[in-house]
């Protein structure tokens, strides 16, 4: 799914990220660990193309990102990659129904207001698809934004930091919930967290150092 | 979920902001369009009551106040002018048409005009009901002065002295309404049409009061040339070699629009400001929702938006301030000429007439709004989606 080497990211005259070689599984379920500043967000970022790296080769679905221009490479991103953010990050003027269906939209997709009920319903969120997200919980809120990543069946799930600012239970309760929906719809699945409550609750694991030399 | 749904949800979260961008465009547009409406209007009407009238001939005096009270009936006569000189002139071999007026009454402030058949004729007029005058003291009303007043065929009203009616009234010279004419849409609509005799008949005992009982008078007469050459030597020869006076309605509409053109130059360039104003008004607004709104667009970029589309969305939001705004400007701008055609204006202006000028407003709204888009729209282009995420995490 996920095929990588020789990758290198920098930012002016600093290595934000110097990864020689990575590869995901279709299917797997990897937690990329490491601590605050050593990248994890960024290589979720190149592996999303929403970051060109400096150097080195990455694969996507049997794409290489390099070889898309910018259109095609958003239009990819928002087909088969689904993107579940930290901060849930939903658009505070549309409900909770129109959240998800933006997701098609944006990706030049047709409308489906039923995968969008469908996937409420499998979430606990049947009762709350006409709220506003001011109007949720932080819980649903977040389970609403993994609905939203998962809209467009994509064969990878992207998750940066998704047990932050939750409790224990709810941290596990997340993890395991990203976990089992991937599986079921089909997606690989990448978790960038620094939470050591789910270090072991995945698969696959990816330490990324500190700081890069 | 399209873009335009989108703005619309935007919108539809902060309408105070949205609402007073789209009343500056409203009212830049609106100001413009009623300027252009009222000068499209008057210069209609302008060429529509002088169409056939080649000269007016009075009393000497202003050429303009001679056209305005003789042909838009809007101004005081000049004086008035001997009969017998009028109907020398009639015959004059270079005159095809000589229609006599006799101004000096009216009635609720419709002025009453002796003249004859070929007056009404001139304007295309019919009668709605009833007959012409043939007696003295017997009057056709045109079509708004009969409604207005509400008057019937066989009803009598009495005539005041003076164009607007403020003198004393003609209490022993009533006259009685014999017919009313169909609306025209020109000025003899707002007249009241009675033989020259009748105004005779009123002022008769002015005359008899008078020393010496001057000769017969008219006010002005209406003059159609025989051939175009008659432009050239006509009006000179009236001028000079008689106690008369010629004007020519096109050449007094002609300066009088010149002077006009000047006085609306510079309210359409008030207007302009405020256009540019309102443009301001969608930076502003633009440049302030793209702030709020940057994760949000960076989330859209993360979904799958192309640059072009979340340009597009910042775009649709001015374009589509600037064309409401238009819109909405362009129709208080009818309502408004409607409104001021019914109360002070009737028949000069009303909310039914279009100008050309108005799709150059709307194109020129469009501009403006696209121009204030440009700059924000280009920042949500340029936006580091990946900086604007990392940025507002936890």
């Amino acid at each position: 799914m996920i095929s990588i080497s020789g990758l290198r990211l920098r930012y002016g005259d600093t290595w934000a990220l110097d990864l020689a070689e990575w590869r995901v599984g279709v299917g797997e379920r990897w937690l990329l660990t490491g601590p605050s500043g050593s990248g994890k967000s960024t290589l979720l970022h190149v592996v999303a193309g929403l970051l060109r790296p400096t150097e080195g080769r990455i694969e996507v679905d049997g794409q290489d990102l390099a070889g898309l221009d910018a259109a095609a490479l958003d239009r990819f991103r928002g087909r088969r990659i689904g993107l579940a953010f930290q901060g849930h990050h939903l658009l505070a003027p549309l409900s909770v129904l129109d959240n998800l269906q933006l997701a098609p939209a944006m990706a030049g997709l047709p409308a489906d207001r039923a995968r969008a009920l469908e996937l409420l319903r499998v979430l606990g969120l049947a009762d709350r698809a006409g709220a506003k997200p001011h109007e949720l919980s932080q819980g649903q809120a977040q389970r609403v934004a993994l609905a939203r990543a998962l809209m467009n069946r994509p064969a990878l799930l992207l998750a940066d930091e998704p047990t932050a600012n939750l409790d224990d239970e709810q941290a596990l309760a997340a993890v395991d919930l990203l976990a089992k929906t991937a599986r079921d719809n089909g997606a690989t699945l990448v978790i960038a967290s620094h939470d050591g409550r789910i270090r072991d609750r995945l698969d696959r694991r990816l330490d990324l150092p500190g700081r890069w030399p | 979920m399209t873009l335009f749904g989108l703005m619309l949800a935007y919108w539809r979260a902060k309408p105070l902001a949205v609402a007073l961008t789209l009343a500056s465009f409203a009212l830049g547009i609106g100001t413009i369009a009623l300027l252009l409406i009222g000068a499209a209007s008057l210069e209609r009407a302008a060429t529509r009551e002088a169409k056939g009238i080649d000269l007016v001939v009075g009393a000497k005096g202003s050429p303009f106040q001679l056209v305005l009270s003789s042909v838009f009936h809007v101004d005081v006569p000049t004086g008035n002018i001997p009969l017998e000189e009028a109907e020398r002139l009639s015959r004059h071999p270079m005159v095809r048409k000589a229609i006599p007026l006799a101004l000096g009454d009216s009635v609720d402030g419709h002025r009453i005009v002796g003249t004859t058949e070929a007056y009404p004729a001139h304007y295309g007029a019919r009668l709605a009901e009833g007959r012409y005058w043939r007696e003295p003291l017997e009057a056709v009303l045109g079509a708004a002065v009969a409604r207005h007043d509400d008057a019937k065929v066989g009803e009598k009203f009495v005539g005041a002295h003076g164009i607007v009616g403020s003198g004393p009234a003609h209490a022993d010279h009533p006259y009685s309404v014999v017919g009313i004419l169909a609306p025209t849409g020109t000025v003899i609509d707002r007249l009241v049409l009675t033989g020259v005799e009748s105004v005779w008949a009123v002022h008769a005992e002015h005359q008899t009061q008078a020393a010496t009982p001057g000769p017969r008078e008219i006010t002005a007469l209406l003059i159609a040339y025989r051939s175009p050459l008659a432009a050239a030597t006509l009006p000179r020869e009236i001028n000079t070699r008689s106690a008369l006076q010629a004007a020519s309605p096109a050449y007094e509409m002609a300066r009088l629009f010149a002077v006009f053109g000047v006085a609306l130059d510079v309210l359409r360039a008030f207007a302009g400001a405020l256009i540019l104003g309102a443009g301001l008004g969608v930076f502003a607004t633009l440049s302030a929702a793209l702030e709020a709104r940057r994760l949000d667009l960076a989330v859209l970029r993360a979904l799958g938006a192309t640059r072009g589309r979340v340009f597009g969305l910042v775009a649709l939001e001015g374009f589509a301030c600037a064309l409401i705004g238009a819109l909405v400007g362009l129709a208080l701008a009818h309502l408004a000429a409607e409104i001021v055609g019914r109360t002070v204006a009737e028949g000069l202006i009303g909310g039914a007439t279009w100008v050309e000028g108005e799709l150059w407003l709307i194109a020129l709204a469009l501009g403006v709004g696209a121009g204030a888009a440009l700059v924000p729209a280009l920042r949500a282009y340029r936006a580091d989606v990946a900086a604007t995420l990392a940025q507002r995490r936890g």
